[in-house]
């Protein structure tokens, strides 16, 4: 058998550490030489064991909870599946587990719950590490006329994401509870100032108006979200709702 | 003439001890953190990495650019880590002399070349590649391995060397993965200092390993252990003082731990130069 050029050598090499089950090809074998105390195939199995055990432990890094909840074994099962179907394409283990969550939704063995609890995890996951801006602090607000209110434009910050799920999973991430009945959730996810990522459920008019905030709609027009209640208290909800928004740290600036 | 400034003894700097870094009690000659974890839109660990790079000099050092790999080189991935040089100024960058991907798909590790003129060719070219993108000189640095490829047509030390020539770039010698190939392949670690060539080491890393009975792994979780200062001194005696650096990766211990192995680095290149030194 000749000896495979480079491209060769390393396309054998990669399929012998990442196929699960673990599978040594012949062709590599013949090139491999064995050590004073491991057989070829044994040294080879060490790149193996390194390759599913490091990315196993960014994936349970990144979901601790998914990891938490489907224990050591199951945990390690769900990865080495999503590793055959989803192996790393970028240059940084960042993005590794950008796709869990749709591929545990495609699982039917695993809890109904736990592809959205993915999707939270994977949304603290990216808020952290997103852009940097200014905040808008309610200070700065004190200069506007109440007659231009209606008119002004927020901006969010890049660190803030809205997750719709079908579970609670909110309740499950922050404690040792498992979901059990499903409930259309609406959570913003946040990077505060001080670099702590957040969360927290929404109702839905709270939700809506995010959502307008986020399409850049004019304060007015993001009180609507409102408009069931009475006037005085839809007006008292809208504002209170924008003061949290700006003691979380949520708007980066004002138009 | 020195292929890089002496910066002295530093610390790899990993997140257990970035609250060190924002709070500035952290001291230490120079800080090198790994080049993929800041190719990141913002957040926290930028906001360290500024902070490090205003208390000491900071070195950029990449574990994924696939130098040894037949994939083209990854111009985003470049791209990324031109971004960061610009914004951080960096004393050098430094790779691994390595392969981690295969067919766009990332191993995010450090897997083995073939000692071959077949892959000495293919590295020098890319290694040229990014320097020229780059517009300065990288480090490489020798990776610890479990595999020999029977194919394989000169000692590893050669093959470092000549990519170094070759390429015309620095080296980061890792002491404790010469160490760890050392013992895996049955060779000297001796050999492998005295094949180099005298002006290429820009670096050197200091680490611990993990004993697995039948070979030696290169964890980065324990301290430096005797065999591998050994090989440091024996390194001092042959390229002088060099910019060194000690790794942990995992079980990290505290920040005093890891300034005490860089002193203890510090203390023993003193001793070994001062010998030199002292008229016979």
């Amino acid at each position: 058998m000749p000896t495979p050029d480079l491209r060769e050598l390393q396309g054998l090499f990669w399929r012998s550490i990442s196929a699960d089950p673990a599978g040594v090809a012949p062709a590599l074998l013949e090139v491999l030489e064995p050590s004073a105390t491991l057989g070829a195939a044994e040294r080879l199995r060490v790149y193996a064991d390194a390759y599913f055990g490091r990315l196993h432990d960014v994936l349970a890094e990144d979901f601790p909870r998914v990891a938490a909840l489907l224990g050591g074994e199951r945990f390690e099962d769900v990865v080495r599946e999503y590793l055959t179907s989803h192996p790393s394409t970028h240059f940084s283990v960042h993005h590794l587990g950008r796709d869990l969550a749709a591929a545990i939704a495609q699982r039917t063995d695993l809890p109904p719950y736990l592809a959205d609890l993915a999707r939270l995890e994977w949304a603290r996951r990216e808020v952290f590490d997103a852009r940097d801006c200014e905040f808008l602090t309610a200070d700065a607000l004190q200069a506007v006329s109440p007659a231009d209110w209606p008119r002004l434009r927020f901006a969010p910050i890049p660190a803030l994401a809205i997750l719709r799920a079908d579970w609670p999973v909110h309740e499950v991430w922050g404690g040792t509870e498992t979901a059990s009945v499903p409930a259309a959730t609406c959570i913003r996810v946040w990077r505060s100032q001080d670099f702590r990522v957040y969360h927290a459920p929404m109702d839905a008019r709270d939700a809506e108006a995010l959502d307008r905030l986020i399409a850049g709609e004019p304060f007015g027009i993001i009180c609507t979200a409102f408009d069931d209640l009475a006037p005085l208290e839809g007006a008292q909800r809208a504002t209170a709702l924008l003061a949290r928004w700006l003691d979380d740290g949520i708007i980066a600036g004002v138009d | 003439m020195p292929l890089q400034p002496h910066l002295g003894h530093g610390i790899g700097l990993r997140p257990p001890h970035y609250p060190l870094i924002l709070d500035g009690t952290a001291r230490a000659d120079w800080f090198e953190v790994i080049s993929e974890n800041f190719m990141i839109a913002g957040g926290r660990p930028l906001r360290v990495l500024e902070r490090a790079r205003a208390l000491a000099p900071i070195v950029l050092h990449g574990v994924s650019m696939n130098l040894g790999g037949t994939d083209p080189l990854n111009e985003r991935h470049l791209d990324a880590l031109d971004t960061l040089i610009r914004r951080f100024d960096p004393a050098w960058v430094s790779e691994h002399l390595c392969w981690g991907a295969f067919g766009r798909h990332y191993a995010h590790d450090l897997l083995p070349l073939p000692f071959t003129e077949d892959a000495l060719r293919q590295v020098v070219d890319r290694v040229r590649h990014v320097q020229d993108r780059l517009g300065r000189r990288i480090l490489v640095e020798n990776v610890s391995s479990y595999v020999t490829f029977s194919h394989s047509a000169m000692p590893e030390w050669s093959f470092l060397g000549a990519v170094a020539e070759t390429a015309d770039c620095g080296i980061l010698l890792d002491v404790n993965n010469v160490y760890v190939s050392a013992v895996n392949h049955g060779f000297s670690p001796y050999d492998y200092l005295a094949g180099l060539p005298l002006d290429r080491i820009g670096q050197i890393h200091l680490a611990g390993h993990t004993d697995a009975g039948t070979h030696l792994i290169d964890t980065h979780d324990h301290p430096v252990p005797p065999a591998v200062w050994e090989i440091y001194c024996a390194a001092v005696r042959r390229f002088g003082p060099v910019s060194t650096l000690v790794e942990w990766d995992d079980r990290i211990p505290s920040f005093e731990e890891l300034v005490a192995e860089a002193d203890r680095a510090r203390a023993l290149e003193a001793e070994v130069l001062d010998a030199y030194a002292r008229p016979a």
